[in-house]
């Protein structure tokens, strides 16, 4: 039919509608000779009847062919043309501009921040840790019904309305909620689903014994950059690096980390260890704590060094300051005084100056001086003991702290020679420690009238801080030999600290035998006595001078010593400012010394088992059944046979043990179980002379 | 003549169908990248929240473990500080 159709077009005729209209009209119809004429086959024609009749050859269309060939040909080209020409335009032309549209669709940068180190103890334990937390914020842009997200977010931050609100109707694009809240908040958050809110990772400080060694740790701020203390002084190496990463981005802005997470680790801060030990710390906290309380004092300090190394096991600081909530507390609690605040040490000097003495040959150890009944006027100046004393020996003037007699060694000394003795020792100049220290104050001897040299002879006139008194005692304490104090492990020796021998060992020894004397003797330290083991030290109670440069009515109370005092092994600087009650260093920093090396010495094993003259103390009910029943079925069994040997048989190893020990007597045991079965010597025989150990067997029962 | 031209076909061919495989392998390994890296991220997430789950759960044990802490329990269960004389030292003597 459309063939038709078309050959009627060609025609010029109307096509034919029907079968019917389909054949030839009787006009059409040529005569029959002439179809013969035409049907004759023509030479060379493949066809039966001839050539075939071709209606278009006197039309020419051949040629129309070949147009519209060509008309398609010349499409294709010009279709082809634009294409290659689109893609010149797309890939070379705009190609740059239209590259980077691509890339800001699929890739994004983001900053990726490493997280910041830990500071550590000598065992490993936390001190500070920093860990992820939440942080909410909001565009405020994208944020249709903003009563209805504050609503949403009061409820989930539990936060305040107006904070919220101020924030949700911000006119800035980006606005914070809240940052760093807790984990139940940011859930409650996300649940919530709020459009225009967002939660971002920050990372959070942590310091998890709160207000221990606070002041030496310090705190960062809400960036987390060191602000204060050992964060600060050691923020390059404690801070975690920053890097842009790009990564691709999916159709639904997912980020895609495209060469899986590499680089992170690389990008975390160093932690750094210190030689602080928290047990130890905590020792000296908590009895530092007791004594400021007790005798109503401004603040107190508490140095503790392992001699043989020289590592500073405890820093502590009292009023506590928690690094957690440092918004919490005014300036002058972060302070760390122990190494910034630099004060007249007092008596604390004195044993400096006689070593100094001693080792120069000024004065030996029997040499005497007057001590001119506790009042001496100068030709400047007028001295006071606080006790009357006559005539004393070096080692005298020591043990009872005469500054009449300190003075005249001063004198004789001279202060070129006194003064270079200070300065080996390291006061005027910082201890190389990783902290914000003061120097202190060392004048030089050019300037020193006669007056400074009698009061710098009995620790006026200078100023020391706490941590460089416990250098200097550290010198004394290793013989003489002046080692660098240490305050993070396999950290290098500052370069100050150069060891060389300040005091000869037999010096060292004389100075020490004083400082024995001091606690052991009748000295002003006999409150540092701890039962089993000889210390030795020296007290201090320096005035302080008030608004006016005078001497006023407050003193610092202050205690230095050793334990043990044969072979130092641990030493210990005590400082309690203003103290209320009572200002002497014998009577306010000295206990504190003891309960701190006692407690130290127990916690290494170094405690001995010897008999405590103060037993009813720790005899006393403590208030609770366990031990008040341990404690009276020992005694029970020590009153059962009080001139012999108790019958332990039946009772716990513990408690058996206990009951011999009262007796001085160590107990060998025998087997591994919990019971006594049988005991040497047999109950009610007489105790043993001689050894306390091996002499008494115990044998238990089984294992159980 | 005609062996040197087929031998040409048949190398286009070759290369025809190598380029197509490349050109499918291309495409296939950078969906299966892209599920990688959907993966990745997945356990890059989840490996960050544990990691900073268990550095909260480190923080509060040695919280809980601080001297502090365990002072005020062992107050409460009637102990304290050992003193000269209360130290026996069992592990030596039964030896």
């Amino acid at each position: 039919m459309l063939r038709a159709d078309r050959k009627s077009r060609i025609l010029g005729r109307p096509a034919p509608r029907t079968a019917r209209d389909a054949r030839p009209s009787f006009e059409a119809r040529a005569p029959r000779a002439a179809r013969a004429l035409r049907n004759k086959k023509a030479p060379g024609s493949s066809f039966a009847g001839g050539p075939r009749f071709n209606p278009f050859a006197r039309y020419g269309e051949a040629d129309w062919s070949k147009v519209r060939l060509y008309g398609v040909g010349c499409v294709f080209a010009l279709l082809w043309v634009l294409l290659w020409s689109r893609a010149w335009y797309v890939q070379v032309y705009d190609g740059d501009r239209l590259a980077g549209l691509a890339r800001r669709q699929h890739m994004a940068a983001e900053t990726v921040s490493g997280r910041r180190g830990a500071i550590l103890d000598r065992n490993g334990q936390i001190l500070a840790r920093s860990v992820e937390v939440r942080s909410v914020y909001v565009r405020p842009g994208e944020i249709h019904d903003v009563d209805a997200t504050v609503n949403a977010l009061v409820t989930a931050l539990e936060a305040p309305a107006k904070q919220v609100r101020e924030a949700v109707a911000s006119k800035r694009g980006f606005a914070w909620v809240a940052r760093k809240v807790d984990d139940q908040a940011a859930e409650n958050v996300r649940k919530a689903g709020l459009p225009g809110v967002y939660l971002s990772s920050e990372y959070e400080r942590i310091y998890p014994f709160k207000q221990m060694a606070g002041q030496l740790l310090g705190f960062v701020g809400m960036e987390s950059k060191g602000l204060e203390g050992l964060e600060l002084t050691f923020e390059d190496v404690l801070s975690g690096d920053s890097a842009r990463n790009v990564v691709q981005r999916d159709a639904a802005g997912r980020r895609l980390d495209m060469d899986g997470g590499a680089g992170r680790a690389s990008l975390r801060g160093h932690d750094v260890h210190l030689t602080i030990d928290t047990q130890v710390q905590f020792f000296a906290e908590e009895a530092l704590a007791r004594s400021v309380d007790q005798f109503d004092a401004t603040w107190g300090g508490c140095l503790v060094v392992d001699v043989d190394s020289g590592d500073i096991l405890a820093w502590a600081q009292y009023p506590f300051f928690n690094p957690n909530a440092y918004r919490d507390y005014k300036p002058e609690r972060w302070r760390n005084r122990l190494a910034a605040d630099a004060l007249e040490p007092g008596s604390t000097l004195k044993p400096f100056l006689v070593a100094a003495a001693l080792q120069e040959g000024v004065v030996k150890g029997d040499t005497t001086f007057n001590c001119e009944k506790g009042r001496w006027k100068t030709r400047y100046i007028t001295i006071r003991d606080t006790h009357s004393y006559d005539v004393l020996p070096v080692n005298k003037v020591l043990r009872y702290s005469s500054n009449i007699g300190m003075a005249k060694i001063g004198l004789e000394l001279g202060s070129k020679r006194y003064w270079e003795y200070l300065n080996q020792l390291g006061f005027g100049d910082r201890t190389g420690l990783p902290i914000t220290e003061s120097k202190g104050i060392l004048r030089d001897p050019r300037h020193w009238s006669e007056p400074d040299l009698i009061t710098t002879s009995f620790g006026q006139s200078i100023a020391a801080t706490g941590v460089q008194m416990a250098q200097a005692y550290l010198t004394l304490a290793n013989g003489g030999e002046r080692k660098p104090l240490r305050l993070v492990v396999d950290d290098e020796a500052p370069a100050n600290s150069a060891s060389q021998k300040v005091y000869n060992d037999k010096t060292v020894k004389q100075v020490i035998s004083m400082l024995r004397e001091v606690v052991e003797e009748d000295g002003t330290g006999t409150r540092a006595r701890i039962p089993g083991i000889m210390v030795g030290g020296k007290t201090g109670t320096a005035q302080k001078a008030d608004e006016t440069g005078r001497y006023g009515h407050e003193r610092l109370a202050s205690f230095v010593g050793f334990a043990p005092i044969d072979k130092p092994k641990y030493l210990i600087l005590v400082m309690v400012d203003e103290p209320q009650k009572n200002s002497y260093g014998g009577v306010v920093a000295a206990p504190v010394f003891k309960h701190v090396a006692m407690r130290t010495m127990a916690y290494h094993g170094l405690l001995p088992d010897a008999p405590d003259p103060e037993a009813p103390t720790y005899a006393t009910p403590l208030g609770k059944t366990g031990p008040v029943e341990v404690r009276r079925e020992v005694a029970e069994a020590v009153r059962e046979a009080p001139d012999g040997v108790p019958n332990v048989v039946g009772k716990s190893v513990r408690r058996a043990v206990e009951v011999f020990a009262r007796q001085g007597m160590v107990p060998v045991l025998r087997g591994a179980g919990q019971t006594v079965i049988r005991q040497t010597p047999e109950p009610g025989t007489e105790w043993p002379k001689g050894q306390p150990t091996g002499q008494c067997v115990l044998w238990l029962s089984e294992n159980s | 003549m005609s062996q040197g031209v087929g031998s040409w076909v048949l190398a286009m061919i070759l290369s025809v169908l190598t380029s197509l495989v490349l050109g499918l392998s291309l495409v296939w390994l950078n969906i299966e990248r892209m599920d990688m890296a959907y993966t990745l991220r997945k356990l890059q997430g989840e490996l960050d929240g544990r990691a900073a789950l268990t550095a909260k759960l480190e923080v509060e044990r040695d919280r809980l473990m601080s001297p502090y802490e365990l002072g005020r329990k062992a107050e409460a269960m009637g102990m304290r500080g050992a003193r000269p004389g209360q130290i026996r030292r069992i592990e030596e003597a039964g030896r």
